[in-house]
């Protein structure tokens, strides 16, 4: 059996929220700034070499930031029977808080290709829809309409259930 | 266009066609509901459903069997158990029976497996009474049946039977999901080619109590709570749209697209909608 996408889904999730939690932690615990970001395999992109969190930390005034602000970007991999996929997830830290997130697939086995990208915004939270009036369809489906039989049962239900 | 509108196997249908459709027509897709009907319902006491429910026995099933039962032992594969045929006795006991009680027993009976049952060469073994409900696909399967016999005759058709639905003809067709928590709105709109069968699922309308409704798990023998509407696109099959509908209450979708080919929407109980990306039409996010 195939690995399924969304299992992918939510590694490529639980290591962005892996991170988050790190982040948080940095904000409460570690004020006097001597840890190094706990998740080892971060590194600091270009936009953020300059403000290098791990070396100088002493200095890092701001007591509710454990890390510096700036661009990180870090590879998660797993395997699967289609062979090894990695994720990549980058986010960006402002003010010690993470401001952005993005996770990227870079599945180089076609299967797992195709899975990790099946899903890309395919969710979406809490669809409000749109009224029936307001579309131009020639049918509507929903779930199956009930026969009388079943709806007058309800509908005795409804009547003893309300004397 | 001309619409013929019944009620038939506890629910509403209609088939649409440009042209009324002759009598002997529609007098063949009456006969063969019928038949499918005397066959499979679990809500008539003279169905060869009811006999097989009454004691152990070698049951001779229709031909259609054969193509009903191969797919429900690849959903019951594929959902790790959760869709079984044989879920008919515990959806009676929690009262979708056949005279609609609707009252749940104290002990709801628990599922037979499905390898508790064999069949073979178009006969079914029962070693003990069971009662099939075949209401996963079998509702689409009959949808496939009635659009063959329109299909001999005309060839601009939809044949719709309340959520399962098979399109024939030259134009594409624009089908509304209805909001499963709200029937005046639609959460999306799916755009079908001709001979797509896209069957819709939910768990509002046949319900009847506190998270009572017919979609149940057969792991559990209790009514499914993650997901409470699905709609499925297949070419050619409404039976497989149908069952595929019922297999998304389950099951990882990713499991399912990388079995079956098909296109699908999903909607959770916290409202969250999730669909594949190749399927045809809109989701109003």
């Amino acid at each position: 059996m195939k690995l399924p996408a969304h299992k992918k889904m939510l590694s490529a999730a639980a290591a962005a929220s892996v991170l988050l939690i790190t982040a948080a932690c940095g904000s409460s615990e570690e004020s006097d700034g001597s840890s190094a970001p706990a998740a080892t395999s971060v590194a600091p992109t270009d936009a953020a070499t300059s403000e290098a969190p791990a070396e100088e930390t002493p200095d890092i005034g701001n007591e509710e930031a454990g890390y510096a602000d700036g661009d990180y970007e870090a590879e998660g991999s797993y395997t699967n029977p289609g062979g090894e996929s990695t994720v990549k997830v980058a986010l960006t830290l402002s003010d010690g808080t993470i401001s952005e997130v993005t996770v990227t697939p870079e599945a180089t086995n076609g299967t797992s290709k195709q899975y990790q990208t099946q899903f890309a915004g395919g969710v979406a939270d809490e669809v409000v829809g749109k009224s029936l009036d307001d579309l131009d369809v020639s049918k509507v489906a929903g779930s199956s309409l009930t026969s009388s039989g079943f709806n007058d049962a309800i509908d005795q239900i409804k009547a003893e259930a309300s004397v | 266009m001309s619409a013929w509108a019944f009620e038939a196997i506890g629910t509403a249908w209609q088939i649409d066609t440009r042209e009324p459709l002759a009598s002997e027509v529609r007098t063949a897709v009456t006969a063969c509901i019928e038949d499918f009907d005397r066959s499979w319902s679990r809500f008539r006491a003279d169905s060869l459903v009811a006999d097989i429910a009454r004691g152990p026995g070698d049951w001779r099933l229709p031909d259609e069997a054969e193509w009903l039962f191969d797919f429900f032992t690849e959903l019951h594969d594929v959902t790790d158990g959760a869709v079984n045929p044989l879920i008919g006795r515990t959806l009676s006991d929690l009262g979708y029976d056949a005279s609609y009680s609707l009252i749940v027993s104290d002990e709801p009976a628990p599922v037979p497996p499905w390898s508790s049952v064999e069949f073979s060469a178009g006969v079914l073994t029962t070693s003990e009474p069971v009662l099939l409900d075949i209401g996963a696909a079998g509702k689409g399967l009959l949808v496939d049946c009635v659009s063959s016999i329109v299909e001999r005759e005309v060839n601009q058709f939809t044949v719709d039977a309340s959520g399962d639905l098979y399109h024939g003809g030259t134009a594409p067709l624009r089908v509304a999901l209805e909001h499963p928590l709200d029937s005046s709105r639609a959460i999306g709109v799916a755009e079908i080619d001709p001979e797509d069968a896209l069957c819709a699922s939910a768990t509002n309308r046949r319900a009847w109590g506190d998270g009572l409704h017919h979609v149940i798990d057969a792991r559990t023998g209790r009514p499914t709570d993650d997901v409470i509407a699905t709609w499925v696109v297949v070419a050619q099959s409404c039976m497989r749209a149908d069952g595929l509908a019922t297999a998304h209450f389950f099951t990882d979708p990713a499991r399912l697209m990388a079995r079956f080919d098909h296109q699908f929407v999903r909607m959770y109980a916290d409202g969250r909608v999730q669909w594949s990306p190749d399927f045809p039409g809109e989701i109003f996010t």
